[in-house]
């Protein structure tokens, strides 16, 4: 056999895919050939020389990789979240179906009853602290029917009113609604809905109820897309002790780095706009240089305390 | 903590991030050796390694199981690798080598070594061979570094490189036969 021929398969031997029956043959070649000796040596010089001459990835490098890698990840979901995603059509049309088949029962039902128990009213909420009103619609649902022994009928209902109100964010019931959509609905979508409709406000009061429900959202809110609009929504705000306490906290203790490099920017924000730095700050900063992952957050947090000569 | 990959995937498919992170956790050395190996830099690598795993992310829900995650990972990692490397050629206007180059006789022969001045500054075998592994065309290089760092075989090189398996073959013996002049050729300047 041609010597080229052993050459590869001493190639294929070293890298452990060379069969039995070929090995047996290529190891008697061996024996008698000093080219292929050389050969072997040689492949095997390299093969050790390789192991010992490529680098090994470091735990440093791979942790600042991961940070970033996970970083971009919470961004992209968050993304996700404010993209609306469109619904099942199919799916939609059968729940629609099923709630037009409920409605009907019910409205049927309800017609029944107030038809032939005309002396019971329907109780309506007052509206008159209600500014802003344009619309209020009433629906019945859940109708109850139960024929009594003495032939009257026992009827049970919900009420659901649909309100339209006007006005601006500052209103006092408009605000009510807000704080009760930013911290009860609990759809993200609903709630990142009502985020936007605020964040298009003029200009922000700091002592209004919605800002204290946007504190809330920050630190104790489970949707990530949630949480990040409502702390840059806070930047509009005038800087306090509270949202000072706010971005210091999330700067400590939020293990999400898309959040921390959020309160990082707002605080460099709000320090660019003259708020003024105080030993909470300045200690946290010195904490985020020496205890954070993130390295963006790190190298931000350095070049405060250098701008700022803390 | 959740141990099983496959039950990682399927929660990773519905958003858990959590068991996307223990996912990226049990595979992310292997894709960032391989990385820094074929880049031979650390920020290349972590470009590398960035891309890939967004790539992962962004395609996961459409990964049905039907083949290891492991080979899927490698299978991307390949390709970024490649793309990545294609791209920086591009920029700094240097001639692509084909396949039918890279497996070319003359290619082949053709002394990739470095400048005797070079050689001597650089008194590191490990070093040089770092440096020759960067010169060898995209494919014999990655087909090379597939088979040595990550001890995979042929078959498994070729279904994540989408090549035959005798093209595999061809691309480590080539660049073996490079590389093992290159280190003769260097320890003769050593002595």
């Amino acid at each position: 056999m041609k010597t080229e021929k052993f050459k590869e398969w001493i190639l294929l031997y070293s890298l452990g895919e060379l069969d039995a029956e070929r090995t047996e043959v290529l190891l008697e070649a061996i024996k008698g050939s000093e080219e292929l000796q050389k050969e072997l040596r040689e492949t095997q010089e390299l093969f050790s020389a390789l192991d010992k001459g490529l680098p090994e990835p470091s735990e440093k490098s791979l942790s600042e990789a991961r940070a970033r890698l996970f970083g971009e990840v919470e961004t992209l979901q968050t993304q996700d979240v404010k993209i609306f995603k469109l619904p099942d059509f199919r799916k939609l049309a059968i729940q629609l179906s099923k709630a037009a088949a409920i409605l009907f029962v019910g409205f049927i039902a309800g017609y029944y009853s107030i038809k032939t128990n005309s002396g019971i009213p329907i109780s309506l909420v007052s509206n008159k602290d209600v500014t802003g009103l344009i619309t209020e619609n009433i629906r019945m649902g859940n109708v109850q029917v139960e024929k009594q022994e003495d032939g009257t009928l026992l009827v049970n209902y919900e009420e659901i009113v649909t309100r339209t109100l006007k006005g601006t964010a500052d209103d006092e019931y408009i605000q009510k609604i807000l704080v009760h959509s930013l911290l009860n609905e609990e759809n993200p979508g609903t709630r990142l809905q009502t985020i936007r409709a605020v964040g298009n406000k003029s200009e922000f009061k700091g002592d209004g109820e919605v800002k204290q429900a946007l504190l809330k959202l920050v630190l104790y809110d489970d949707n990530l897309g949630v949480k990040l609009q409502s702390i840059k929504l806070l930047n509009n705000y005038v800087f306090d002790e509270e949202i000072k306490k706010t971005y210091l906290t999330v700067l400590t203790s939020d293990t999400s780095s898309a959040m921390r490099i959020e309160a990082i920017n707002a605080l460099s924000a709000s320090l660019e706009k003259g708020a003024r730095i105080d030993s909470d700050i300045q200690s946290t900063l010195q904490s985020s240089v020496s205890k954070e992952s993130n390295p963006y957050v790190r190298v931000k947090a350095t070049n405060l305390i250098k701008e700022y000569e803390l | 903590m959740i141990e099983n990959e496959t039950d990682l995937i399927l929660l990773a498919q519905k958003g858990n991030n959590k068991a996307f992170e223990q996912l990226v956790k049990m595979h992310d050395k292997k894709v960032y050796a391989l990385a820094l190996h074929f880049t031979g830099s650390d920020d290349d690598a972590k470009d590398v390694y960035q891309e890939v795993f967004i790539r992962v992310f962004k395609s996961l829900k459409s990964f049905e199981q039907k083949s290891q995650f492991s080979t899927w990972l490698h299978r991307i990692t390949v390709n970024v690798c490649l793309t990545y490397k294609t791209r920086e050629a591009r920029h700094n206007h240097i001639p692509l080598e084909t396949e039918e180059d890279e497996l070319s006789p003359i290619n082949t022969l053709a002394d990739n070594s470095l400048s005797p001045e070079r050689e001597v500054e650089s008194g590191d075998i490990g070093e040089h061979i770092q440096e020759c592994i960067g010169k060898l065309p995209e494919k014999q290089r990655m087909a090379f570094l597939m088979k040595h760092t990550q001890g995979l075989k042929f078959r498994e090189i070729a279904e994540r490189m989408g090549c035959e398996e005798g093209t595999v073959k061809r691309y480590v013996f080539t660049a073996t036969q490079k590389l093992k002049n290159d280190v003769s050729l260097k320890r003769r300047w050593q002595q």
